[in-house]
């Protein structure tokens, strides 16, 4: 099959099912206790007035049965109208979006920081299987999917901004404004934000890596006097990586998730930290939309990951 | 149709499709491997001391874990407080002992919901496939869109915080999830033949389904009940540190390290032992679930 029509396929699956988390989504409200009309009436300004009330239900079809109003809402959504911040009267897909670039630079910083140490650990482990370096690996990748990223943060903290003052505890600068500066702020909670993720790639590069060691092709490689340098960078490792690369895009989920906490901890201006804020303030709008915006965000990363795994491996049927 | 000869078939007709003996044999085979793996026997260790922790916690705590006395607040750790004092004195060691409690219910009954409710709609999508299949895997997927903690986030914003509710917030996230591992279980041995064998003597789909396949499909569930036990007990300190799972004054790791931000600088160990316990439970279910993996799953047994 073509894989410009794989890709549509791919693509056309996903439709139901970013339709179904909309409908997830949009039942979230209805769940909420209290009059789901207070909720959604709640960021415009003059909804104690009845006679505003009353235009307001109106205006967003809540006077209507429920598929009608979920047909509205999902209208409006599509168009970025997600209403109005009860805490703060913006705009709440302007909210959104403004903060949506500080977790994308956090969780991009978390994912190269992983790879740049689970690949090499991985790797290593691999090559020298049951030797003290592939003990050492495996004891980090253990430790790293088992330590609280946000207790390592605080960690991180309390060693590099309270006990050896080198990196700022909190807060964030944006890189157009001073790129180096920006660095500073960005080192810590990418780097406790990346330690899971870490862990989990060491163990399936290594693991994959043993898988294509046992291969034939290596043992001919082998055999026809090419160096095990030769043999581990050129002929395994590229196919070694690719139910990594599945890996790395399964586990950006895991980063998202793990940045709302991560960015309540450094007090991170991005989108996790706007989740958790308006959930205490009772903010639904923005709860809703900002859920929903990240969950949008992580099939669409996952469809991409699935084009560059095709892309990578020849064998893989296009179905 | 036909009656079928059932005795042509005799051998297929006759062999369980699965038997708690020849499970239990293979379980003792195996475990002789488990006692030689230190690093899972590790896991097992600490795993049971969690647990005999949790059960005796009202006889291991020195003091009541919720009596305060701001007189004694903020002692590091000394003999009579062995891990010190919060910033309302409480004894952090009691504290610690009944956290145990906390975490190790919320991984068992969180896992529990996502076992309960993945496994029967994963093994129907897996043993149907076709349309069935593709409308439960869609729903699904729609579920595992969601990156983790973000469903736990949504239900305790509906439900409000409570023990309960991170329980109920955790296990949803982790039916979509149980139910992909079972489907794809089930999808491989709906193959086998002694599903062909139950099939040709008339016994119904769902009792083929539920008393054949579902039992032989259990080794990867086992496995990742437990690697889930631990990612349920991350999940929850990560919403009671955040303040929207268990409630104070109730001993939550989570919930204390929350407590403890504030009074990072003057007394460390308040943030630091409940970490240690939160990581060191969890590395003892993680080297747990490696070792089961290692007994149930001899295809990826450990290199």
């Amino acid at each position: 099959m073509n894989i410009l029509l794989y890709m549509l396929k791919r693509i056309t699956y996903n439709i139901p099912v970013v339709l179904l988390l909309t409908l997830f989504v949009f039942s979230m409200v209805r769940f909420l206790p209290g009059d789901p009309a207070d909720i959604l009436l709640s960021g415009e300004g003059g909804a104690e007035d009845p006679v505003v009330r009353a235009t307001l239900m109106k205006e967003l079809g809540l006077d209507k049965p429920i598929p009608v109003q979920y047909g509205i809402w999902l209208w409006r959504a599509v168009h970025g109208n997600f209403g109005k911040s009860v805490y703060s009267q913006e705009e709440v897909f302007t909210l959104i979006m403004d903060r949506f670039p500080a977790t994308l630079m956090l969780a991009l910083s978390s994912m190269i920081v992983s790879i740049m140490v689970a690949l090499p650990a991985g790797i290593i482990s691999a090559v020298k299987r049951q030797k003290p370096a592939d003990y050492g690996a495996m004891i980090f990748a253990l430790l790293g999917i088992s330590i609280p990223e946000f207790w390592f943060g605080i960690m991180l903290i309390l060693t590099f901004s309270l006990w050896f003052p080198i990196l700022p505890s909190m807060g964030f600068m944006s890189p157009f404004q001073d790129f180096f500066g920006s660095l500073k702020f960005l080192v810590l909670p990418a780097v406790a934000l990346g330690l899971r993720m870490a862990g989990v790639v060491t163990r399936m590069t290594r693991s994959s890596m043993l898988d294509e060691l046992g291969q034939d092709y290596v043992r001919t490689a082998r055999s026809k006097g090419l160096s095990e340098r030769a043999v581990i960078f050129i002929h395994t490792l590229k196919n070694a990586l690719i139910p990594t690369v599945t890996i790395v895009g399964l586990q950006f989920g895991t980063i998202l998730g793990g940045s709302v906490v991560i960015e309540m901890v450094f007090s991170w201006p991005g989108v996790g930290q706007l989740i958790i804020n308006s959930i205490l303030t009772r903010d639904y709008l923005v709860v809703q939309a900002a859920i929903l915006l990240l969950a949008v965000f992580f099939l669409f990363v996952n469809l991409v990951v699935d084009f560059v795994y095709t892309l990578l491996n020849p064998r893989v049927e296009l179905t | 149709m036909a009656a079928k000869d059932i005795s042509a078939i005799p051998e297929a007709a006759e062999a369980p499709g699965f038997s708690w003996d020849r499970f239990g044999e293979r379980f003792r085979d195996r475990f002789q491997d488990f006692r030689k793996n230190r690093l899972a026997l590790a896991g097992i260790i600490i795993v049971i001391s969690v647990v005999v922790v949790a059960l005796f916690a009202p006889v291991i705590q020195i003091h009541d874990p919720l009596q305060q006395n701001i007189a004694n607040r903020l002692h590091s750790p000394n003999w009579e407080h062995f891990f010190g004092t919060d910033h309302l004195g409480r004894d952090v060691w009691s504290r610690i002992v009944h956290g145990s409690r906390v975490a190790l219910l919320v991984g068992l009954i969180a896992v529990g919901i996502g076992v309960i409710f993945g496994t029967p709609i994963g093994a129907i999508a897996g043993y149907y496939r076709g349309k069935v299949d593709e409308v439960i895997m869609r729903i699904m997927d729609a579920g595992l869109a969601f990156p983790p903690i973000l469903m736990a986030l949504v239900v305790v914003t509906i439900l409000g915080s409570s023990l309960f509710n991170t329980m109920i917030a955790i296990g949803v996230d982790y039916i979509p999830r149980f139910a992909r591992v079972i489907r794809g279980s089930v999808l491989s041995e709906r193959e086998k033949e002694y599903v062909e064998a139950g099939r040709m003597v008339g016994e119904a789909n769902l009792s083929i389904l539920f008393r054949q396949i579902l039992p032989n499909s259990l080794s990867p569930l086992i496995v990742q009940a437990t690697v889930f036990i631990a990612y349920a007990m991350l999940t929850e300190a990560a919403l009671s540190f955040l303040g929207l799972g268990i409630q104070p004054p109730n001993p939550s790791w989570g919930s204390m390290l929350n407590e403890a931000k504030l009074f990072i600088e003057s007394d460390p160990y308040l943030a630091i032992i409940p970490g240690l316990a939160i990581s060191i439970t969890v590395l003892g279910f993680n080297l747990f679930g490696d070792g089961l993996r290692d007994i149930l799953d001899p295809r990826l047994a450990k290199r």
